[in-house]
């Protein structure tokens, strides 16, 4: 509990002097005419201000609290944050179809089901999807590589 | 990740590139064979939306073709350029869009985009109608009075906007620089919004796009002026700007650009497609409903006024203090 | 013609073969897309304008009103099953509809869900129909201080929303109000934290902000807890709500439909608000606030209720003033101007068919919402039965293609991808997403009407509390700051 709020707590603050000297360059104005900077000034100085409360407060509270770990995504987690960021980078080359069938075959296959299901499964929901988004709610989904 | 996975992946790779390969040529000069794309910068509703639309329509006709209106909002119509530069400069992706945004919000942000290069004008076609409204029980009946009670009242007059540099806020501006006044600008996110707290009692003029028909009409507001080049044929007793004697005439002309590197004889295609979709009945019928004035600029007339526009308004820019230099540089 | 005779004459028209037809295409499509995560009812409507440019004009704004409150009624469907909202509107259905569905009550949910809906747009048709004219003229009297004041009662609000640390909810909220600056200045247009990149131009968008904070995110975190591949058995217990839920749920849902039903013809306010605002009440009043997010019945009803309540009265002002207060109605307003009409005062008399048309249509179009919805909840709780391993690849691939149609963007694929990410930590950290997106929704307006305020007052701060309004909405504030602050002390 201790642990997280202190590393929790050093990045809000990390974040508000951020905003804080952002705010101060786009320039705050004066109270009959706030610039851009305005908000992001006084919310920076508001989130240092809380952060500096659950700093403090971390540190006077010593009761051990249940400690879990700050907890990073395990390998699964890793796995599916990995196949949606290479999606998003493949989608507009590969068009819908292909790239989609890729990203559904490595979630399924993530489930350790028997290799026809995955694939039928993977075909199966872009085949759906593509009908529902494509022609009923007429979303232009990008066509890639492939001529529809 | 198991090796059973890789193997799929490497399968489903594989088999795109072997699919995709032999489809994908060079863009042919058959245009169209498909549907095309116009992008457009605003909010569905809008005039610069409906008339797109109107101007789709009439368009579809001429090619026998779908050409399918898609809106990419935001930063005032800089976000709909920019994903246009992002497609290929085969003529199914085109970009309706305000001439104001390639010259007024380029000098006043600084934008991704070479206003006077990046693009290949296709046409311009239709210019909005502006105008500024009070409410009906304001006391002002004439623009001559209001300007008189705000020389009265320095500071006392507050008015609406579409925006910090819109057109709308310019001709204020221009207005307020020739009677030497100071009025509080109070910038809204489009006319409805302007014409809200107008409505409300919360500003005393709003200076908006044609969406203030519905509250004139109605008896709720006081149409004061418009800003066209002549009157507006739904209010023929209204004067304009000029004949109220400022130097000020709406200049954004709505129209439609391509990617610059537009294959010559496709160019000319849409060109000729366009040229015979703004005499369409439905379309000047669709025009004259949201009180647009139809115009017509071909390619080249409207590059020579995007040209003489980035001159003009940059000076107003800069001597009304808004400005030290464009943002963005033209070229 | 009186209101009687008027509304006779409206289910007169909307009872034309072609009408009912074109209220159920509105309603079925609504439902669809509120369904759906990402697509919203201003994507549908515009989508389909250039359709109904064949219809005549009641039978195309028929068609369009139904699919605005027939969105509002299929929002709430994923938010309860599968943690990811189906619009901005049914963010906060999330909370504890979610919870119930993880308890095996997600058909009590779905159920509240709808007929609190059913009920509120009803009671909201009845006051377009009556009392349209002498209410829009209070909502134009909200100026921004009014509007500011409003929004910081909501803020204070926000705290409540979620459970645990106040102090934690605090930082959550300042984040979201920071996150909603990124993009364009909404007055000078300058460039605020956008490290240059275009896309975040127009800000982050909040259907891929929210879909990251709660559906990506909670996959994630599921992932971490059960081990993947484990089937897990939800046991279901109930398909309808029973006796109790409508005990606990009945005064919530009229509570909602009060709150949605004035929020709604506020220019700007409309369902989004509503909902937060309705939530934080019932949690305010409720004798055990505790039980929210843990699955509280009332958290669910007082929400879906007030975003339908808002929906229809939402039409008011179009109505009666011209004036569309929320970009759906905006996209209504256009389609009434491309069939030459003049929505305001003279809509009434000029077009009864219309005005009456609709009307009629919506109280329908209710009916029949509610026939096609109620059915569907025994097929929605089977989603409940689908193991995880095939569940979350779905609802991952509902996310995926959600977030693109909003703006055909890869780009908030990314954003919700990260926000999914940020999320998932932020839960481990016992920090709750709720208040981060209420105040990213709130955020610009609270900016523009603070910033508009102030431009009129001339930077005197008295205008927010000069003004009966705005005074009574800060009353409202400090005395939940004032209850918030002693909380936290007897806490300690």
């Amino acid at each position: 509990m201790i642990t997280r709020d202190r590393i929790s707590g050093a990045l809000w603050l990390l974040a508000a002097g951020f905003v804080t000297v952002s705010g101060v360059n786009l320039g705050i104005g004066a109270y009959d005419d706030p610039g851009p900077g305005f908000l992001p000034f006084w919310s920076g100085l508001a989130l240092a201000l809380l952060a500096v409360v659950l700093l403090v407060l971390s540190l006077w509270d010593r009761v051990p609290a249940e400690e879990r770990r700050m907890g990073l995504p395990g390998r699964t987690g890793v796995a599916v944050v990995a196949a949606l960021a290479l999606y998003c980078w493949l989608l507009p080359w590969l068009g819908y179809l292909i790239a989609t069938t890729g990203l559904m075959l490595v979630l399924f296959g993530l489930g350790r089901m028997r290799v026809r299901t995955v694939v039928l499964g993977s075909l199966l929901a872009v085949f759906l999807s593509y009908i529902l988004f494509l022609h009923v709610l007429k979303v232009p989904l990008p066509r890639g590589i492939l001529p529809f | 990740m198991s090796g059973r996975i890789r193997f799929l992946l490497t399968v489903a790779v594989v088999a795109a590139i072997a699919m995709g390969f032999p489809v994908t040529g060079p863009a042919r000069a058959a245009w169209p064979e498909r549907p095309v794309t116009l992008l457009v910068g605003f909010a569905p509703g809008g005039t610069m939306d409906l008339s797109a639309r109107a101007l789709a329509r009439a368009t579809e006709k001429v090619l026998g073709k779908p050409v399918v209106v898609e809106n990419k909002t935001g930063g005032t119509g800089t976000v709909a350029l920019a994903a246009l530069l992002a497609q290929k400069a085969d003529g199914y992706t085109l970009c309706a869009t305000p001439s104001s945004v390639l010259i007024r919000v380029s000098q006043m942000q600084r934008v991704p985009f070479k206003p006077l290069a990046s693009f290949r004008p296709i046409l311009g076609f239709t210019t909005p109608q502006l105008g500024i409204v009070v409410k009906q029980d304001a006391p002002w009946k004439s623009l001559a009075e209001l300007v008189a009670y705000a020389k009265k009242h320095p500071g006392g007059v507050k008015y609406a906007t579409t925006g910090v540099g819109s057109t709308t806020h310019a001709a204020v501006e221009e207005l307020a620089a020739r009677e030497k006044v100071r009025m509080i600008h109070i910038p809204y996110k489009g006319s409805i919004e302007a014409l809200t707290a107008l409505l409300g009692g919360h500003v005393d003029f709003a200076s908006v796009t044609s969406e203030f028909i519905p509250s004139v009409k109605g008896g709720q507001a006081r149409l004061l002026v418009t800003m066209g080049e002549k009157r507006s044929p739904k209010f023929p007793r209204v004067p304009t700007m000029k004949e109220a004697g400022y130097d000020f005439t709406n200049d954004a002309v709505y129209a439609v650009v391509a990617p610059a590197g537009l294959p010559p004889e496709i160019a000319k295609k849409i060109e000729e497609a366009f040229a015979r979709a703004v005499r369409d009945r439905e379309f000047l019928e669709a025009l004259d409903r949201i009180d647009l004035v139809p115009v017509y600029y071909n390619s080249k007339a409207f590059n020579e006024f995007l040209q003489a526009q980035w001159k003009i308004i940059n000076r107003h820019l800069t001597s009304a203090g808004l400005i030290r230099q464009a943002a963005t540089p033209p070229e | 013609m009186d209101i009687l005779n008027g509304l006779l004459y409206g289910f007169s028209i909307a009872t034309q073969p072609g009408h009912l037809a074109l209220v159920f295409a509105g309603c079925l499509l609504g439902t669809l897309v509120g369904v759906l995560p990402g697509l919203g009812p201003v994507a549908a409507i515009s989508i389909l304008l250039p359709l109904t440019f064949h219809l005549p004009p009641a039978g195309a704004i028929i068609m369009l009103a139904g699919i605005y409150y027939g969105v509002m009624y299929g929002g709430s469907t994923t938010s309860i099953l599968v943690n990811v909202p189906g619009e901005t509107a049914s963010v906060v259905t999330c909370l504890d509809g979610y919870q119930m569905a993880r308890q095996g009550r997600a058909g009590a949910a779905l159920g509240i869900a709808a007929f609190g809906s059913f009920i509120a747009g009803t009671v909201g048709i009845v006051g377009l129909q009556l009392i349209a004219g002498p209410l829009s003229s209070v909502a134009l009297k909200f100026g921004p201080p009014e509007y500011f004041a409003i929004i910081l009662m909501g803020f204070t609000f926000v705290t409540y929303l979620a459970p645990g640390s106040s102090l934690k909810a605090g930082i959550m909220a300042v984040l979201g109000l920071i996150l909603s600056g990124v993009g364009l200045d909404p007055i000078t247009s300058e460039q605020r934290m956008t490290f240059g990149v275009l896309n975040l131009f127009e800000g982050i968008g909040v259907a891929p902000l929210a879909m990251g904070l709660f559906g990506v995110a909670e996959v994630l975190n599921r992932l971490e807890q059960a081990s993947f591949g484990r089937v897990l058995q939800v046991k279901i217990r109930s398909l309808f709500p029973d006796r109790k839920d409508w005990l606990s749920a009945r005064w919530a849902i009229l509570r909602g439909t009060l709150i949605g039903f004035f929020l709604g013809i506020l220019p700007g306010g409309g369902p989004v608000l509503s909902t937060f605002i309705s939530y934080g009440v019932e949690k305010r009043i409720a004798k055990e606030p505790e039980r929210f997010g843990r699955g509280a019945i009332e958290g669910v009803a007082a929400p879906e209720a007030a975003n339908n309540a808002a929906a229809s009265t939402s039409f008011i002002p179009l109505f009666t003033l011209g004036i569309p207060p929320n970009v759906v109605l905006a996209v209504l307003f256009g389609a009434f101007l491309v069939h030459g009409i003049q929505p305001g005062p003279l809509l009434i008399r000029d077009h009864p068919d219309i005005f009456w048309g609709v009307v009629g249509s919506m109280y329908i179009g209710n009916v029949m919402l509610l026939v096609l919805n109620l059915p569907l909840i025994p097929l929605w709780v089977q989603v409940l039965r689908i193991p995880d391993r095939i569940l979350y690849p779905l609802i991952l691939l509902l996310c995926v293609v959600g977030a693109y149609s909003i703006n055909n963007s890869v780009f908030d694929i990314g954003v919700m991808v990260v926000f999914g990410v940020v999320g998932f930590l932020l839960k481990r950290g016992s920090y709750e997403a709720a208040p981060l997106i209420l105040a990213f929704v709130l955020g610009p307006m609270l900016e523009v009407n603070l910033r508009r305020s102030l431009l009129i007052s001339g930077g005197d701060f008295s205008i927010f509390f000069t003004r009966p309004i705005a005074l009574g909405a800060m009353i409202v504030c400090l005395f939940l700051l004032a209850l918030s602050f002693l909380r936290a002390k007897k806490g300690n």
